[in-house]
């Protein structure tokens, strides 16, 4: 079999691409970046991001210990505005740059995608001042310094403990005719899911080129970044150098938070719940099942993914959960957010289960459950495995 | 590395940008925005490619990002319109070992897509996907194993 028997491209698919790379030929270097593809991509990640702001009707984001609630107008309102959904504005924070720290070079995660160049950025190349993090991604924005007009610093990773999330950051290129923005204002937004605190401080990775119209917001790859200098480079996109920038979000006292709660679930298993907290857009919760050796042997399977040893392949059948409210709502996949991970696509076992010595095993899911209304002051969470709800693995979590 | 011979370079590359796009989002206009944007982003780029022998790897790079990003969007989209088994029911001209792949778990699919049917060597892979030597090694190697075990299932029914 060749490649071709293993997946036959479709005719249309092959004058797409040819279609394309004509344009990309035909195109002059300022129209770049207008693409249909490109604008309706941006609008539909954005769409859905609105939406889930307007559903949360409040997490916000609290930037640096001493933030303001000033009553200025956002440039992020506008970066919202432009998509025509809602949002709320009360939301927004301004940052402190007081609370912000510059450094030459990557963090040490990134090290090996360091360049060595002759120039040090320890200076600020824009001024971060606008925040918005509604509980699960992260708006930024930011002006360029007077030093740094001639220079755009992109990223699209940032790390917060040592964990890197994913997302863009850079400055408005391509979408200041529609947004009213100017070229040396920066967004960025990022992912950030299963943090454990709504306290953190981010460290931003960025690689400095010279400003240009040629510049796009999204970050080359490493592969890219690691090619040595060649001579047939344009300068305008030679790395200058590197920068990361750290700054504080605290949400912490935005977010209501319940004591821990121990549940016995039978006679041989018992729940914890802790950092149960919550917000206007959902409720966040540990939950640690603590399965003794007999229950172990018998639940522990509902517990994982099924894999190829136990012979089931037609797709993993993993765990999932059922969460039902005292006011009878009745969640559905799209509200229940297990070990979040949105900022990837990589795999994560919804229930990280570990086995003890003496057989026993705690089984741990970190649970966000999405527009949960306010009156609600109990929760249902079953376990799910295949499909099936098993009854004898219920929990019901007290929201006073 | 010139336009003209980037141009070249995606167009002989059609067949592996549908594959590679196909194995990660299988809906067929996911496949092609996905597509469509990478050639923009490639061509947006081409002067940070310093080594033109790097120039499908770093390809490839781009479109599994922008996969990568259209499935971020459409796995948490709020309406329910993208699942990542469908279209499989009209995919009847897809064959067997097509579909013996979309089985595979998708840590395993992508490498063992890039490795066997691309034809990558794995310190490529390890370029493309940033995971290391032994996380492809290893994800090889499950991948294989399910593979195997499930055309064996398909062949005892």
């Amino acid at each position: 079999m060749n490649n071709n028997d293993y997946l036959k491209t479709p005719e249309h698919f092959k004058m797409l691409v040819e279609s394309k790379v004509n344009e990309q030929l035909n195109a002059p270097n300022s129209d770049k970046k207008k693409t249909t593809t490109s604008i309706q991509a941006k609008k539909e990640k954005s769409g859905y991001h609105f939406k889930k702001i307007a559903a949360a009707a409040a997490v916000i984001a609290i930037i640096t210990t001493t933030s303001v609630f000033a009553a200025k107008h956002f440039r992020l309102s506008d970066y919202f505005e432009s998509s025509t959904e809602t949002y709320n504005e009360s939301y927004m924070e301004t940052i402190d740059n007081r609370d912000i720290s510059v450094k030459n070079g990557f963090p040490e995660q990134m090290k090996q995608f360091e360049q060595n160049t002759n120039k040090v950025f320890d200076e600020p190349l824009f001024t971060l001042t606008e925040a918005y993090y509604d509980g699960n991604y992260l708006y930024i924005y930011a002006k360029a310094t007077d030093a740094g007009q001639e220079y755009d610093a992109i990223t699209s990773r940032i790390f917060i403990n040592g964990t890197q999330y994913i997302g863009d950051f850079g400055r408005l290129l391509g979408q200041t005719e529609t947004n009213g923005f100017n070229q040396d204002e920066y967004v960025g937004t990022f992912a950030l899911d299963g943090l454990e605190s709504d306290n953190f401080t981010i460290e931003m990775p960025l690689s400095i080129y010279l400003a240009s119209e040629e510049t796009s917001v999204t970050e080359t790859s490493a592969v890219v970044e690691n090619d040595s200098a060649d001579n047939t480079v344009t300068p305008a996109l030679i790395r200058q150098g590197q920068q990361t920038v750290s700054f504080k979000v605290t949400a912490a006292d935005r977010v209501l938070s319940y004591t821990d709660q121990q549940v016995t679930v039978n006679s041989d298993v018992t729940a914890d719940i802790s950092d149960l907290k919550r917000t206007e857009l959902g409720i966040r919760l540990n939950l640690t099942w603590h399965l003794d050796a007999s229950a172990a042997e018998r639940y522990l399977y509902d517990f994982e993914y099924t894999d190829e040893e136990n012979d089931n392949l037609s797709g993993y059948a993993k765990p999932d959960y059922q969460v039902t409210d005292d006011k009878g709502t009745n969640y559905g996949n799209d509200q229940i957010h297990i070990n979040q991970i949105q900022a990837t696509s990589e795999d994560v076992d919804p229930v990280l289960v570990i086995r003890n010595e003496d057989g026993s095993a705690d089984c741990i899911s970190k649970i966000f459950i999405s527009d949960m209304p306010e009156d609600a002051k109990q929760l249902t969470l079953q376990l799910k495995h295949n499909g099936q709800a098993i009854d004898e693995m219920t929990v019901e979590i007290l929201l006073k | 590395m010139t336009k003209e011979d980037l141009g070249n370079l995606i167009i002989a590359s059609t067949d592996s940008l549908y594959r590679i796009s196909k194995s990660i989002l299988r809906n067929e206009t996911d496949c092609e925005d996905a597509v469509s944007e990478a050639i923009v982003k490639s061509f947006d780029k081409i002067n940070t490619l310093q080594h033109a022998s790097y120039a499908k790897t770093w390809l490839v790079r781009i479109l599994i990002n922008e996969c990568y990003r259209i499935y971020r969007q459409k796995q948490f989209a709020p309406s329910n319109d993208f699942t990542f088994k469908e279209n499989l029911s009209n995919e009847a001209d897809y064959s067997e070992l097509y579909h013996a792949m979309m089985q595979l778990d998708d840590k395993y699919r992508i490498p063992v897509e890039l490795y066997y049917i691309e034809g990558y060597k794995i310190h490529e892979i390890t370029d493309i996907l940033n995971r290391s030597e032994g996380t492809i090694k290893s994800q090889l190697a499950r991948g294989r194993q399910q593979l195997r075990k499930y055309l064996e299932s398909e062949a005892a029914q």
